[in-house]
């Protein structure tokens, strides 16, 4: 029998207010409300898009040897991050494939948290745990505790100042501070970690609190102009962003140097995994994801298979309609051989063969739109 | 929105109308509902022979695609084409201005064995339940 499928504590809300729910990674989340996803994809291309994010994983390593304990785990040299500062890092097995790809904040030497995904929150605590025991930490799983929200989009600094004591103007891009959310704590404010991350390829941030306030702060958002967006067009902005999505991009059979996820990764270090991708990365890398341009309107979905004439050379990891592009996009794993700009391909539409050039990713990047647009 | 009453439905949400040996093949509110946002129909040319089963018509939506299979054997008549440039009648109008393609029919007894309009409505509530 199925397992019951947990929620985040704006679930009914989404319910009550139009949202498409599907299971997501154990979850009851929302893939869409009622304008649809080309709605919500401009909105976040435009404006303010709000997304509930409860269900991903948030570890906490604390302790004298946390940045240890964490560099032994995470690809990215987390000796050298900044304080206050933020890092793509993926966590892979020894043979260096990715058990989950992760965003580590260090907040001091012996506070560093880890923001997982939701198909992480039981794998990684158990990994994290097994791995890091020789070291003097605690492994701390706030997923429970802690609400996430996200804001993305050109006006989420709009949105959001007005409902936090921190100068968003100076947060730069992947830093994070604290501060109190809805105001003092007088009149029911609470502390709160801000950061100026994402997940679409836009600017914004994202809020980490106490899970009780999760409500409040939602509707808070709500009326100051942020527009709740689900994980349809999540998927897609990742997608034109270029971003692997753990399950897709990457997985126990990809490893990062496929995914060209470099700069996630210290190689001059170690951590679980190293020994096999310096491996890789000297014997030659056998795969390497490309961005596809689609001739005509029809989509490749995931799991499509590319060819060069009859021979089988990768696959589709995701595929979609961009509605920022007004054409269909896909990303690829292929033989590394075909992973250079303009070499043409075919990928197999259920029986019938669809022409794709491979081209650089992003698809979409909102400086290069500031660019066309002479700004 | 109101379906008619003289068409005949599928479990895989097609509704098909027959007249003098000429089927009209559609797909109903309830398979655009849950497709979504629909960019682009990908319709067969006219004289293509199909048999029954077959898929014959994709809908591409943001993110995922639909494919509509003939209820019966037969050859394409006619094929909707405005709708290959724009799908906007099929959203607003799948029983009418939205229909598909007219199938010459071979062999009707795909039809037949469609369902009515209250067999298609209590199969469309069970599903919910």
């Amino acid at each position: 029998m199925a397992e019951a499928l947990r929620e985040t504590p704006l679930t009914a809300w989404h319910k009550a207010n139009g949202a498409r729910c599907v299971p997501f990674a154990g979850f009851e989340m929302p893939v869409q409300y009622a304008d649809g996803i080309q709605t919500e994809v401009k909105e976040v291309r435009n404006g303010c898009g709000l997304f509930d994010l409860c269900h991903m994983g948030r570890l906490v390593l604390r302790g004298p040897e946390a940045i240890a304990a964490a560099d032994h785990v995470l690809s990215q040299n987390v000796a050298k991050i900044p304080q206050w500062a933020i890092r793509y890092a993926l966590i892979c097995a020894e043979d260096g494939t990715v058990v989950d790809d992760t965003l580590v904040y260090k907040e001091d030497d012996e506070t560093i948290h880890v923001v997982i995904n939701a198909s992480g929150r039981e794998v990684d605590d158990a990994w994290f745990r097994e791995h890091t025991a020789e070291f003097d930490i605690e492994v701390d799983n706030v997923s429970d505790e802690q609400a996430m929200l996200a804001l993305q989009g050109p006006k989420s600094k709009e949105a959001l100042a007005g409902l936090v004591d921190v100068d968003l103007a100076t947060l730069k891009y992947y830093r994070f501070t604290t501060g109190k959310l809805m105001g003092a704590v007088s009149l029911g404010g609470f502390d709160a970690y801000v950061s100026r991350t994402g997940y679409t390829g836009e600017d914004g941030f994202e809020l980490f609190f106490p899970i009780s306030q999760a409500q409040r702060v939602w509707d808070a958002l709500r009326e100051a102009g942020a527009v709740p967006i689900g994980l349809g067009a999540r998927d897609i902005c990742r997608t034109e962003a270029g971003m692997s999505l753990y399950g897709h991009e990457i997985n126990r059979e990809i490893t990062p140097l496929e995914a060209c996820l470099e700069f996630g990764m210290d190689l001059d270090k170690d951590f679980i995994g190293a020994d096999a991708l310096r491996r890789q990365r000297d014997e030659g890398i056998p795969r390497r994801l490309v961005g596809f341009g689609v001739e005509g309107r029809r989509v490749p979905r995931e799991g499509c298979r590319v060819f060069d004439g009859d021979k089988d050379i990768g696959h589709i990891t995701s595929g979609t309609f961009s509605p920022t592009l007004d054409r269909p996009i896909a990303i690829a794993l292929v033989a590394t051989e075909y992973a250079q700009d303009g070499v043409a391909l075919e990928v197999d539409l259920r029986g019938r063969r669809v022409a794709v050039v491979v081209e650089g990713l992003p698809f979409y990047s909102r400086k290069r739109k500031k660019k066309a647009a002479g700004g | 929105m109101a379906r008619p009453n003289n068409a005949r439905y599928s479990a895989s949400h097609e509704w098909a109308t027959l007249e003098d040996g000429l089927l009209t093949l559609g797909i109903t509110d309830h398979a655009i509902e849950a497709l979504g946002d629909i960019v682009f129909i990908d319709l067969p040319d006219a004289g293509r022979e199909l048999e029954r089963g077959e898929s014959t018509i994709e809908i591409e939506s943001v993110k995922a695609v639909g494919e509509v299979y003939a209820p019966v054997s037969g050859t394409i008549e006619a094929v909707n084409d405005g709708l290959g440039d724009d799908p906007a009648p099929l959203v607003s109008d799948p029983f009418g201005a939205g229909w598909l393609v007219k199938i010459r029919v071979s062999d009707d007894a795909g039809f037949g064995e469609m369902i009515d309009l209250d067999a298609y409505e209590t199969l469309l509530t069970s599903a919910e339940e």
